[in-house]
This record gives C-alpha cells, sequence and structure tokens, in this order.
C-alpha cells in the first residue's frame, strides 16, 4: 500500500511543488493550507508522515507539531518540517525532538522527496 | 682414668679410619696409575712409531721426488744430443747457474754411456768435484750407473765425504724412452740440517740424522745403534721428560745401514696422562677426606655415647652401694613364699641378725605380734588392689624383744597371673620421731590457736627478710593468702622507696642483733591501697649467736594515720577559708591542699552557677576533660535545657545524680551523707541501663582512666550547693573511711562557704553600687529629706562646683532658680515632686537648675527612693539636658532642609528616568523591528524562491517530459538566478548578524589544512570550467588551529571563489599557509586583473564591487570580502589586501591568532 503524507502549507505553489514531487515519488499525498484544517486532516487520514510550513497563516508551524504531538491519535506521526527560516522557534522545536527531518527552503528537489522515504524507513 | 680410656679409645678409631683410607687410595691410585699410564705410554709407543714411519715416508718421497724430475732430463732428446756431441747451446740454455735453485739441487752430473763425466754442475764446484772422486762416493757412483735397461732409475741415500747425500740416476734415452743409452744423468741433494729441517716441517717433528760409523756419535745414538745391531727395527727412547725419541736405520743405494735416522716429538700423551692422574688423586683424597668423617663422626658418638652410659652405670651402681651400705634404714627384698631374697646390714638393728642370717627366714615373723593381724590385712588389700608401691607404719619387733615404730615404704612385683612375685621394702625407724611428735603437737597446737586467732599479723623470717611464716590474719591487713606471703620478702609489700628504708634498717638491726618495736611502715594492700602497719620484732639468734631472723607482730595502724592525716589537713584547710581575700583564690589553695594531702590525681569543686555547675576550682584534670565536663545541664535534642517537674533543670552523670540529692544509700556506692564513691570504675561501663546508679553516664572519668573515683555534696543547710571530686587512675584509693573523713571535711567547707558567700555578695553589691555612683557620667546625689548626704563628682562638675566637698556644703536653694520655667516656686515644687517619687516608687520630670556661677540649664532629674541602714532616702539622678535640647533643635532644622531636598531630588530623578525609559523603550523598538525585518525579508525572500528555484529544477531536469535545447537553457537561467538571489539573502542575513552581535563563534580545535582542501573540492568545478588548477604550498607546522571552523571555512571559500571569478581562463590561482609568531596565516592570491592602490582599502565595503571588467562573467553578491573581514576579525585576526595595481594580480591575507575563540 502506498505511504500517505499530509502537506500543510499555506503557500500554493510550494505545496504543488512538493505535492508533485511526493506523488512522482510514490506517496499518496494529502494537503491542507493552514493549520485547523491539517490537523483535522491528520487525525482523519492518519498520515505516515506530516510535511510541515513553519509559518502558516493560523498559527505557528510548532503549535501545529505541539498540538499533534499530544493528540492521542496523532502523536506517533512523524513530522518533517519545511522552513525558511533557519533562526527562531522552528530550530529550537527541532533541536528539542532530535531525529526529526527538517528542510531548509528553497528545497533540492532533487533529493526531497528521497530523504522522506529514507525517513520513513524505506 | 675412663677419661684417658675415651681418649684413647678416640685416637685408635682416628688411626684406624686414616690408615684404611689413606690403603685405600693408595691402592686405588696405584692401581689406576698403572693402567692410565701405561694406556698412555702404549699411546705414546704408537704415536712415535707412527712418527717413525713418517719421516722415512718423508725421505722416499723426497727420493721419488728427485727423481721424477730426473725423468724430465734423462728422456729430452735434447739431452740426447747434448751427451754426445757437449753442444754449448745446450749448456747455455738449459744448465744456466740458476737451475739448481730451480730443482732445488746440489748437483746435477751427465755422465755419457762411457761412464765419463760429460758436465757437471755443483754449488760449491771445487768441493764437490774433490768428493765425486773420493773413493768411497765413486764406489756408489758404480752403482749409480749401472741402468740395466732404458726405463731403469735408482734413487737413494748415498754417503759422501760431507755428509750424506739423496741421490737419483737414470739413463740417457730419447723422449719416447728407446735407447740405445747414451749416458746417465745424476741429481744429488745434500741430506744436511737444512734439509731435514725442512723434513720436520712436514711432520711436525724434529728430524735428524748421524752416521752410523760416526766415532762421536751422541749416546741415544750409540744406543740406537746397539739395538739395531740386536736385530731390532726401530728403537725409541725417553729424552727427558719431556721429549721422546724415535730412531729407525736408513740404508744407502748399495743397500748397507748407513744412517740412523731420529724423530723427536714432545710427550703430550704421556703428560696429559700425568696430568690427568694428578686430579685423580686430588679427587680421590677430597672422597677419602669426607668418606673418613663421613665414617667417624657416627663411630665417634656411638662410642662416646656408650662410654657415657658405663660410666653413669657404674656410677649409679656405687651410689646404691653406698646408699644400701650407707643407710641406717632397712632394705629388704622378699620372694613369693615371704621369705627374705636380701637385706642389707641394718638388719642388725632391726632383727637382731646378721643380713645373711635372716636370707630364707620369713619376713612376717618380724613384725610386732600386736600389729600382724593388722598388717596381713593391710597386705591382701593391696593385693587385692594390685597396689604397686605403698608406704604403711607398723611397729616391728627384733629378736632380742626391741620393739621399733617402722614406716615402710614397700614395692609389690606382680605376675600375668596376679600373684605377687616378688615384694621390695624398705623401712625407717620412726620411734623417736613418733615421740617426739606426740609432745610437739601438744604444745604446737595451743600456740597455733594462739596465732592464729591473734589481731596481730604474726611472722617469722629470715635474716634477709623472707617470710618463712606468716600467720593467716596478714590476708585481712593486705589481702594476699599465706601461700602468696611465703617465699617473698616484707619489702615486696612496699614501695621501692618504703622497702629500701625498712630494709636498710633491718640490715643494721641484724647487725646489732636488736629488736625493734613500733616500727611504722607502709604496705601496700593486694587491691593497691595503702596500709600502714605498726611492726615490733625479735631477733631469732642461731646456736652461735648469729641472726638468722625475725619473729614479729604486725599491726593496722592505716585508720588512726589516716585519721590524722584527714584532720591536719580539715585543720589547715580551715585556716586558709579562715583567712581573709580572694574566694576563688582561696578555694584553688584549698584544692592544692587536698591534693597534695590526700595524693589523689585530681581533685575539683563543683559550684552552682545558675541552673548549671561548672568547676568552681580544680586541680589535675585535663583540658579536655574540663572541655566536656565542665556543665552538668541535660539538654533535650533542640539545645533546650531539660527540667523536672519543679522547674529544676536535670543534670547528667553521677556529678549530676550526687548534686540533685538522689542517691540511694542501700546501694554500695552511696553513702548516708549522699557521696558516691568506687574504687573500681571499670565495671560501670557493663552495666546495663536499667541496673545503672547513675543516670545519663558520660563516663568521661572511666575513659579518662580515673579507676578511683569519690564525689562528696556540698551542704549549705538543706540544699546542695555543689560538691568537691577526687579522682584517682590507681584502683582502691578509697575506703568507706576516708570517704566519711572527706565528707567531715567538705562539711566544713561549706560552712565557710556560706559566710564567705554572703560577705562575698554584700562586698560584691556595695561596691558595685560606689562604682557606678563615682564613675556614672550622670550626676547621682543621695537626699535625706532637704539634705545631701553624698554625691559624685560628675554632680559638683555639673552644677560648677570645684568638688565634692563644696556642693555638699550648698543648700539646696542655691542649686535652683527662684522659680521653674512653669513659673511655679523651685522650693515648692521641689517637695511635691520628692513626695511624688515616695507615693509612686520612682519620679521623672525636668527642672532648671542654677549653677555656681549664676547660669541656669535644663535637667532631666530621676527620682528612686531606697532605704539605707533603715532610713527613707532619696536616690537622685541628674542628667545635663543642655546639649540634648540644643542638638535637638539643630537635627530638628537640618532634618526638615533635608526633607525638601530631597523631595526636589527625587522628583527630577523621576523625570529624566521617565525620559530615559521613553528613549529606551523606542531603541527597543527598533532593534527588534531590524531583525523582526531582516527575519522577515529572509522568510519572505525564501518562499518565492523556494518554488521559482524548485519549479525550474524539476523541469530542467525533465521530471514530468522533455524540453528542447533553448528550453532548457532558459531553465538553468532561472535556476541560477534564483541560487545567486538566495546567497544574496544569506550574506544579507550573516552580516546583519555580525552587525548586531548576533554572531557567536562556536570554537574548536581543527585543522586548517583540511578546511582548506575541503572548500578547494567544492571549487573544483568552477576551477575547472575556467581551467585553473589551484596551487597549494603549505609550510611545515600549518595544521591545528583553534576557531569555528565552518566560519573559517566560509572565509576560504568567499575568497577563493573571487579569485577564481577575478582571473582570466588558464590564469594561476593559489594558497599558501604558514605558521607565524602568533598564530597561522593563510594568503589566496591569483594573477587576475589586480586593484588599485586607492580602492584597496575601499575593496572590504559592504556593496563594493569596484569597477571591473569582467561584470557580465562576474556575478556576486559583493558581500563576500566584507563578510569575511567581519569573520576574521570576529577570530581576533586582520585581513588585507596585497596588489601591485590594475592587472597584477591580488593576494589577499588573513590572520587566525593562535587563541582565538577562547
Amino acid at each position: 500500500m502506498k505511504k500517505k503524507i499530509l502537506i500543510i502549507e499555506d503557500n500554493e505553489r510550494n505545496r504543488t511543488l512538493e505535492r508533485d514531487l511526493l506523488e512522482a515519488a510514490g506517496f499518496e499525498v494529502f494537503d491542507a493550507m493552514d493549520g485547523a484544517s491539517g490537523i483535522a486532516l491528520a487525525r482523519n487520514e492518519k498520515p505516515d508522515a506530516v510535511v510541515l510550513d513553519a509559518r502558516l497563516p493560523d498559527m505557528r508551524g510548532t503549535q501545529v507539531a505541539q498540538i499533534l504531538r499530544e493528540g492521542t491519535e496523532t502523536c506517533a506521526i512523524p513530522i518533517v518540517f519545511v522552513t525558511a527560516s533557519v533562526v527562531g522557534e522552528v530550530m529550537e522545536d527541532i533541536a528539542a525532538h532530535p531525529g526529526e527531518l527538517f528542510f531548509s527552503k528553497p528545497i533540492d528537489t532533487r533529493t526531497f522527496a528521497e530523504e522522506i522515504r529514507k525517513y520513513l524507513g524505506g | 682414668m675412663i677419661r684417658l680410656k675415651t681418649v684413647k679409645l678416640h685416637k685408635k678409631t682416628l688411626l684406624t679410619i686414616s690408615v684404611s683410607v689413606i690403603f685405600l687410595i693408595g691402592v686405588i691410585f696405584f692401581a689406576s696409575w698403572v693402567a692410565v699410564m701405561g694406556g698412555f705410554l702404549k699411546l705414546e709407543r704408537i704415536s712415535i712409531e707412527r712418527n717413525i714411519a713418517r719421516s722415512q715416508e718423508v725421505i722416499a718421497d723426497r727420493l721419488n721426488n728427485l727423481s721424477v724430475k730426473l725423468a724430465d732430463w734423462s728422456t729430452w732428446d735434447d739431452t740426447y744430443v747434448f751427451i754426445e756431441g757437449k753442444n754449448e747451446a745446450f749448456i747455455k740454455s738449459n744448465l744456466t747457474p740458476l737451475i739448481l735453485d730451480t730443482l732445488q739441487l746440489d748437483m746435477m752430473l751427465f755422465f755419457n754411456s762411457r761412464g765419463e763425466l760429460v758436465y757437471d754442475m755443483c754449488r760449491t764446484h771445487e768441493k764437490e768435484m774433490t768428493h765425486i772422486f773420493s773413493p768411497q762416493f765413486k764406489k756408489q757412483l758404480d752403482v749409480l750407473l749401472t741402468h740395466r735397461n732404458e726405463k731403469s732409475s735408482i734413487a737413494g741415500i748415498a754417503a759422501a765425504f760431507e755428509g750424506p747425500m739423496l741421490v737419483a740416476s737414470r739413463p740417457i734415452v730419447h723422449s719416447d724412452e728407446t735407447g740405445p743409452i747414451r749416458g746417465t744423468i745424476v741429481f744429488a741433494s745434500y741430506l744436511d740440517a737444512e734439509e731435514m729441517q725442512r723434513f720436520g716441517q712436514i711432520i711436525r717433528a724434529e728430524m735428524s740424522v748421524e752416521k752410523i760409523n760416526n766415532v762421536f756419535l751422541p749416546p741415544d745414538f750409540v744406543r740406537a745403534r746397539e739395538a739395531f745391531l740386536e736385530g731390532k727395527k726401530t728403537f725409541v727412547e725417553m729424552l727427558g721428560a719431556k721429549n721422546i725419541g724415535g730412531y729407525s736405520l736408513l740404508k744407502d743405494i748399495s743397500g748397507k745401514d748407513v744412517l740412523i735416522l731420529k724423530v723427536v716429538m714432545p710427550r703430550e700423551i704421556t703428560q696429559f696422562g700425568e696430568r690427568t692422574l694428578v686430579y685423580f688423586f686430588i679427587a680421590l683424597v677430597f672422597v677419602g677426606c669426607l668418606f673418613g668423617v663421613a665414617v667417624y663422626v657416627p663411630l665417634e658418638r656411638e662410642i662416646t655415647g656408650r662410654d657415657r652410659a658405663e660410666k653413669d652405670l657404674r656410677l649409679a651402681e656405687e651410689r646404691y652401694r653406698e646408699l644400701i651400705e650407707g643407710t641406717d634404714d632397712l632394705i629388704c627384698v622378699v620372694d613369693r613364699q615371704g621369705r627374705f631374697l636380701f637385706v642389707n646390714h641394718s638388719s642388725e638393728k632391726f632383727f637382731g641378725m646378721k643380713p645373711e642370717d635372716c636370707v630364707g627366714r620369713i619376713a612376717f615373723d618380724f613384725v610386732h605380734p600386736d600389729d600382724r593381724q593388722s598388717t596381713a590385712k593391710a597386705f591382701e588389700g593391696w593385693v587385692r588392689d594390685k597396689e604397686k608401691r605403698v608406704s604403711y607404719a607398723n611397729r616391728q619387733i627384733s629378736k632380742k624383744g626391741q620393739v621399733f615404730e617402722v614406716l615402710w615404704s614397700v614395692s609389690l612385683f606382680f605376675a600375668d597371673s596376679g600373684e605377687v612375685t616378688q615384694i621390695r621394702g624398705f623401712a625407717r625407724d620412726i620411734t623417736e620421731l613418733k615421740r617426739a611428735e606426740a609432745l610437739a603437737g601438744k604444745v604446737e597446737r595451743k600456740f597455733q590457736n594462739l596465732i592464729e586467732t591473734s589481731f596481730d599479723v604474726i611472722w617469722e623470717c629470715d635474716e634477709k627478710g623472707v617470710y618463712t611464716y606468716v600467720s593467716p590474719r596478714i590476708k585481712d591487713l593486705l589481702g594476699y593468702e599465706v601461700s602468696e606471703v611465703l617465699g617473698r620478702t616484707l619489702f615486696d609489700f612496699m614501695s621501692k622507696e618504703e622497702g629500701m628504708k625498712i630494709k636498710n634498717f633491718l640490715k643494721e638491726k641484724v647487725a646489732q642483733k636488736e629488736a625493734f618495736h613500733s616500727l611504722e611502715n607502709i604496705n601496700r594492700h593486694k587491691d593497691g591501697h595503702l596500709v600502714t602497719l605498726e611492726t615490733s620484732a625479735v631477733p631469732v639468734l642461731s646456736e652461735g649467736g648469729r641472726v638468722v631472723g625475725y619473729r614479729g607482730t604486725d599491726r593496722d595502724i592505716s585508720e588512726r594515720k589516716l585519721a590524722e592525716t584527714y584532720h591536719e589537713m580539715r585543720d589547715e584547710i580551715l585556716q586558709v577559708l579562715n583567712e581573709s581575700g580572694d574566694f576563688r583564690d582561696a578555694i584553688r589553695r584549698v584544692l592544692t591542699i587536698l591534693k597534695l594531702r590526700t595524693g589523689f590525681d585530681a581533685v575539683g569543686m563543683r559550684l552552682q552557677d545558675g541552673d548549671d555547675f561548672p568547676y568552681f576550682g580544680q586541680e589535675g584534670f585535663s583540658k579536655d576533660f574540663l572541655l566536656t565536663e565542665n556543665t552538668l545541664i541535660e539538654r533535650g535534642a533542640d539545645g533546650g535545657i531539660c527540667r523536672d517537674a519543679d522547674g529544676h533543670a536535670l543534670l547528667e552523670c553521677t556529678c549530676g545524680l550526687v548534686i540533685s540529692g538522689k542517691t540511694d544509700p542501700s546501694q554500695p556506692f552511696f553513702t548516708k551523707w549522699g557521696s558516691f564513691w568506687t574504687n573500681d570504675s571499670s565495671p560501670l561501663l557493663e552495666l546495663s541501663s536499667d541496673q545503672d546508679p547513675r543516670r545519663h553516664p558520660r563516663n568521661q572519668c572511666i575513659h579518662q582512666g580515673y579507676a578511683s573515683i569519690a564525689l562528696v555534696p556540698l551542704r549549705m543547710k538543706e540544699q546542695i550547693v555543689g560538691l568537691l571530686q577526687f579522682n584517682d587512675r590507681r584502683k582502691g584509693r578509697f575506703s568507706l573511711r576516708t570517704v566519711e573523713l572527706l565528707e567531715n571535711i567538705t562539711e566544713h567547707i561549706a560552712v565557710t562557704l556560706i559566710r564567705r558567700k554572703a560577705e562575698e555578695a554584700l562586698r560584691e553589691s556595695e561596691k558595685r553600687f560606689m562604682d557606678i555612683l563615682y564613675t556614672a557620667k550622670d550626676a547621682i546625689l543621695l537626699i535625706d529629706g532637704e539634705k545631701f548626704i553624698d554625691c559624685n563628682e560628675a554632680t559638683a562638675q555639673m552644677l560648677g562646683y570645684s568638688t565634692r566637698k563644696t556642693f555638699l556644703m550648698a543648700h539646696p536653694s542655691e542649686l535652683s532658680p527662684p522659680q521653674q520655667p512653669d513659673g511655679e516656686n523651685s522650693f515648692e515644687k521641689a517637695n511635691r515632686m520628692m513626695r511624688v517619687a515616695f507615693e509612686r516608687g520612682f519620679h521623672r520630670f525636668e527642672w532648671v537648675h542654677r549653677k555656681a556661677d549664676g547660669t541656669d540649664f535644663p535637667v532631666d532629674v530621676s527620682l528612686t527612693p531606697i532605704v539605707i541602714r533603715g532610713k527613707n532616702i532619696l536616690h537622685c539622678l541628674w542628667r545635663d539636658m543642655t546639649e540634648t535640647k540644643r542638638l535637638t533643635e539643630a537635627l530638628k532644622k537640618s532634618h526638615e532642609n533635608l526633607e525638601n531636598q530631597v523631595k526636589e531630588r527625587t522628583a527630577e530623578l523621576v523625570r529624566s528616568f521617565q525620559k530615559l525609559q521613553v528613549v529606551d523603550e523606542e531603541l527597543q523598538r527598533a532593534s527588534k523591528a531590524k531583525s523582526e525585518f531582516l527575519a522577515n525579508m529572509s522568510h519572505e525572500l525564501r518562499t518565492p524562491l523556494n518554488s521559482i528555484i524548485g519549479f525550474s529544477e524539476v523541469l530542467h531536469d525533465e521530471r514530468f517530459g522533455p524540453l528542447n535545447e533553448r528550453q532548457k537553457r532558459y531553465a538553468k537561467n532561472v535556476i541560477d538566478s534564483g541560487r545567486h538571489l538566495l546567497s544574496l539573502i544569506n550574506d544579507v542575513l550573516d552580516l546583519s548578524k555580525v552587525e548586531a552581535g548576533k554572531m557567536v563563534l562556536e570554537a574548536s580545535s581543527f585543522s586548517l589544512r583540511d578546511c582548506i582542501e575541503e572548500v578547494l573540492r567544492l571549487m573544483e568545478s568552477q576551477a575547472f570550467l575556467k581551467e585553473i588548477k589551484p596551487v597549494l604550498e603549505f609550510q611545515e607546522g600549518f595544521d591545528e588551529v583553534h576557531g569555528d571552523p565552518r566560519k573559517i571555512k566560509q572565509v576560504v571559500y568567499n575568497l577563493l571563489s573571487n579569485a577564481i571569478k577575478f582571473t582570466p581562463v588558464r590564469g594561476k590561482v593559489g594558497i599558501r599557509g604558514r605558521r607565524i609568531e602568533a598564530g597561522v596565516e593563510v594568503t589566496v592570491w591569483d594573477t587576475g586583473l589586480g586593484i588599485s592602490p586607492e580602492n584597496l582599502e575601499k575593496a572590504f565595503g559592504a556593496f563594493e564591487r569596484l569597477g571591473n571588467v569582467y561584470t557580465q562573467e562576474t556575478e556576486g553578491t559583493g558581500l563576500g570580502l566584507t563578510i569575511s573581514k567581519q569573520m576574521v576579525e570576529l577570530h581576533g585576526g586582520k585581513i588585507w589586501i596585497e596588489s601591485e595595481g590594475m592587472g597584477k594580480g591580488t593576494a589577499v591575507k588573513f590572520t587566525i591568532p593562535s587563541g582565538a575563540g577562547k
């Protein structure tokens, strides 16, 4: 069965880019353009990973990550941060949760999907 | 005699062993000598024979050699020709003068077939020629010239006049050895000493020859010749100890014995044999000695042992004979039938018969008839019980009817069947003894009773003072059993000093043969306490009138002595206590007296001080002891004082118990008075807590080693106010009597203490009061009605009087103005105030006084009524308020002033602070805004860049379908522009971070070399595109640096990327690294367009792209150098550019100091 990936990203073009890359790599992709709908989708679909933008219109990426980690159904979902900032909260969150994957924008389209696949274990 | 015999025996043994050992050694040695030497001699003989043979072989070899050489010449056609024609050419070319040496010859003779000498060559021509024609040689020459056929050859020895020669001859023939024989060639060589030496070297032995018919033949040769004449072929002779000679005959060519050949060789073999024998002999002697010793020692022991045993036996025999013959006692042996087998000479006394007459008689017949039955019964009993040895007393009767009381000692011998086989008896006449015993027994019993019941100890000693008798009473006095005392001296129970004193005393008395009375001496009881004895004794005289001991009595007068001592001590103490003076000092002296007089290790006195009872004085206690033991108060876990229901503080330890009066007189430790005492404290440690008579024992006394302890309470009326403590490390220092005497003394001390304390207290309080009065700063005076009784100096001073006296004489009305400030009459008001004071017990008010000079001043007055000697008196205290008033006024004013100032300043401060706050907030806002702006800008720019770069990459990679070339190139352009924009953003962000001071060094030690090489790998493709091959030059030691590897890498990257960027295709770029004094220096150089001098400084400014020609090709943010500069400076290093000018290349250098980032 295809692995499910949820992309939460407000920028439509970036969302399309990531989606295309992941689908091309054989993932089943869902997407959301803000935190609230992303969390709802995560609860419904129980994806194998969430690709999360650091800045969302309704809340910060770290908040979304926290809500997901606290939810009984979503706590086990690995989170992949994609951020344009190289300083600030996201970096702290990443430092606090070692082992989680992190991409800095602009992403490398040649390795993006491959690294996520490796991260999910094959 | 016996000793002599033993010595003889020793000698004999020794001689026998020595002789046999020597003989044995001799035999063994001789046998081995014969065997070994025989062998060696044989060996030597074989060896010399071999040498003789070899010497003959050598000569034969030489002859053979000669003959072979000769063959060359004789079978040579030239010779063949020559011998006939005698051509000179042959002589010239072949028979040169050197030919003899070459051929090692002494003579060459060429004869023709007629036997004529055609040509000859000799070493010394003249001489040889004579020889040849000497008749002796001529005869031999005939033999030499006779050749039967062409192949004939003759070789041998020929005697010549000069000596023997080795000669060889061959016929002269064609070279193919065919005839006819034209003549003969003779070669000759002297067998002289030189030749013999050569031969000797070959066989390695000395060789010589002698003519057999020599008249002067050496003696050994003569002997050899004789041997040969007897028909022997060889002869051997020893030439001294070292050499051996072998002789043999040599024949000449005509077969006659002419020469004796001698071979000499060293006798190495025999010498070796001799040496071996010497070693063997030494070993043999050594082994022989060992063997001798090994045999001799046990033998000797055995012999002496046997000697001694024999001697002992003989001695014993003699002794027994003497005993048996010398004794008055009867000794007899009785057989199983009861008949005497043996009786000693005492039979004449006991039986009235000669010993020989007694033998065979029945022994039982001599027992007294009255005792026969009992004796027989006793005997039966012994047999039944198989007694082997018994003592028995009975009466015997002799033939003459004399009766003896006899003490028998009988040995019985039993057979296995239980039958008696033999009885041996030993009888002593105790008739006299029995009689005396009966008499003495009566008297002695009487005295014994007297002695044993005597109150005094009765004793007897020898002249040295060793007890020979002592009555049991000694146990009561000194605690020792009689058995413990006997054998010890009188002085053993005294101290060393006392012992010496008494010993000398006794010595004197022994010398004077005097008795002595009431001698006081101090002894130590077994339990350690001292006992004073009063001793009287009379000397015991021997028959010769010499003093052999003393007999006397001891009486214990310790009690009396103790009482005397303590009474004296008490009197002394009372005297001290009654003296006026410091109380503490008096107590110290009392304690000193107590310690000195009693001899205890430590004495102390505890006295009440508040709740506690610390030591008021002590003598002899250690500091450690006092540190822990000074206080007795029991404290709870919180450190608070524990109290009983009445509020008295609880006291710890036995001291506390004694002071609290909680002693139980039924216990052995306590007296009726309430004292505690023990003579051995250590068992107290073993007691379980419920048995322990002490409450909360600290055991400090015991741990400090005090065995004897006495605690005597100090009682004042009904109350205990302290105690006296006596400690001693020795055991047994107290008795109930001692403690009672101490209690008596303590009582006296307490009485004095009460008195002294009362006096002390009174004096103290008076003194204190007067001290206060006189030393007080305030005026104090006593008023009785309207009169001043007393005042202090301060009063007089305050009122302006010169002395207290003049003040006291002044009338009270003179000391105040007529009216007080409130208008009231001073006199009336004063009276009213005093009344109030008496009514209330205290009154305080303000008053205005007038000084002696008439000035008025305010005074604060306190009045207290007191009673002195039954009179109501007012205690009056004046305090001058002038200064206080003035100060109060001044203070009030200054305070107001200050308050105003503070208010003003505070207001100012608040205002400026508010201003500052506003500015600060603005600043913070601005800084925050900047940071936010930068972060936002970065984010906002990255977000669209993500899709610009992302999508164009996907396009360019043709992930979702192919592109044509142009489209692909365009996509690539978009990617490159996007990346450029990204690096611009990154640089701006970095720069802003440095400027904001947010850039932090993450320093560590790392290899700068590796770092540079890594950068180079990153740049590889860029350099490759421009066909540049960067040159690396690293100096020795350039490697490790301390700094932020990421940032330094960035600097190197920026500089190298610039260098490549600004260098034309196929230019040169390189990096140099070297270690400098303070760190490292890196140079990045290129052969690019260079920088003009005026632009060198500007190069590091932000966004400074120096006007250049390669703009189109060289993309960059222009921030590289700026950021590099910031980063190098962050490390504390420097960065600068060196350029010769435009078009001449550039070198950018930077340094990193060694301690960067630390």
